[in-house]
């Protein structure tokens, strides 16, 4: 489907231009990318449930990522830094998993 | 953001049991958006993919490349490490050969009187007594390894400690050596032994298990009195308790290097 070229056409860009990320954005790259997944696998499921709309996805997608980052950047400030970084990827593997369970009884009925 | 439009019992159990984000839901029992929106919703859609696809190229692309740093910069400093101890033992090489051109010239030139002569010997003796000159003779080899500890127990017990080191070398000076080396290491008056990390260092150079110390002085009686001296007794308990090695047999024909000299900076010559 077009929607899995776009997310191929990104990931080829991404690896064939390979841009560099400024040093400031470097420590927030590993949180963008789980609160992506959460987007992304949450959508895969609403899309399977049958309720998917482009406008909660990416909204959800814009504050999940701005949210995480908000929030990684706060501890930094406060000291907490990498507590709050691992509590924000707890949370959001949390979800995945969930969603990522409920894909798989879509496919598989199991 | 798309607030919840519910407040759950408990966060826990409803990120558990049900993490599809709930605007999701409230959009679908919602009136449909406008066609203009749903246009630019629909174009959001790729490029929030297009975009999740180049912040995970990113991603990936960042760790590959830096963990290989880690490991170059390690293997740097190996090899400047290494370079550095070549360029020292060259240095002392150098010193050594100089030495000896020096130590010749003395020698032609004491050997002129008899006085010369006198002081030529002195001198020799003294620096054989110091250390600083390469000997050769009989004596004593003995040979001490690390264990395994007590069965059962910590493993760091079984270990020979710098401590150890001094005490086997000073039992052998007291037993009557004239020349002692550690591990090919000459000791000289002002030679140290001590432990940094895990490694033990020997005139500020490491040496590694297991470790061979010889000894040069008079076989038998080198033999006899360090066999009976405290150290020896600790040593051979120790194999039966902690798995140590240790074994000292007398030898002929040992040669042992020089020791590297330092000359001394503070302490000058003269009546005590």
């Amino acid at each position: 489907m077009i929607a899995a070229l776009a997310l191929l056409a990104g990931l080829v860009i991404g690896l064939v231009l390979h841009p560099t990320v400024p040093d400031g954005l470097q420590p927030y790259l590993p949180i963008m990318v789980v609160a992506a997944l959460d987007a992304v696998f949450g959508g895969v499921r609403a899309r399977l449930d049958g309720i998917f709309s482009d406008k909660v996805f990416v909204v959800s997608f814009i504050s999940n990522v701005l949210v995480a980052a908000l929030i990684v950047f706060l501890g930094d400030k406060l000291g907490v830094g990498s507590q709050l970084s691992t509590g924000v990827v707890v949370v959001l593997g949390l979800r995945i998993f969930g969603n990522a369970a409920a894909i798989r009884r879509h496919l598989f009925r199991a | 953001m798309t607030g919840p439009r519910f407040l759950p019992a408990s966060l826990l159990a409803s990120l558990l049991e049900d993490p599809l984000d709930p605007g999701y839901r409230a959009a679908a029992t919602a009136p449909p958006d406008p066609p203009a929106l749903r246009r630019t919703a629909s174009a959001g859609r790729y490029l929030v993919l297009a975009a999740i696809g180049v912040v995970v190229a990113v991603a990936y692309h960042q760790t590959v490349t830096h963990a290989p740093e880690a490991s170059k910069t390690r293997s740097r400093l190996v090899k400047e490490v290494r370079d550095r101890t070549a360029r020292t033992d060259a240095l002392n090489d150098r010193v050594e050969a100089e030495r000896k051109q020096v130590a010749a010239q003395r020698t032609r030139s004491l050997a002129a009187t008899d006085a010369g002569r006198r002081a030529a010997a002195d001198l020799r003796t003294l620096e054989l007594l110091g250390g600083y000159t390469a000997v050769r003779g009989p004596g004593l080899t003995v040979k001490v390894a690390d264990g395994p500890g007590k069965p059962g127990g910590d493993p760091e017990e079984g270990r020979v400690l710098d401590r150890d080191l001094q005490d086997l070398v000073n039992g052998l000076w007291q037993a009557g050596a004239e020349a002692v080396a550690v591990n090919g290491r000459r000791i000289t008056p002002t030679t140290t032994i001590r432990q940094a990390g895990g490694a033990v260092l020997v005139d500020f150079r490491p040496v590694f298990n297991p470790y061979t110390i010889t000894a040069i002085g008079d076989r038998d009686q080198l033999e006899a009195s360090f066999a009976d001296s405290a150290v020896a007794r600790r040593f051979r308990a120790w194999t039966q308790v902690y798995g140590m090695k240790f074994s000292a047999r007398s030898a002929g024909g040992l040669s042992l290097p020089a020791g590297t000299e330092n000359p001394p900076r503070y302490a000058t010559g003269g009546r005590p």
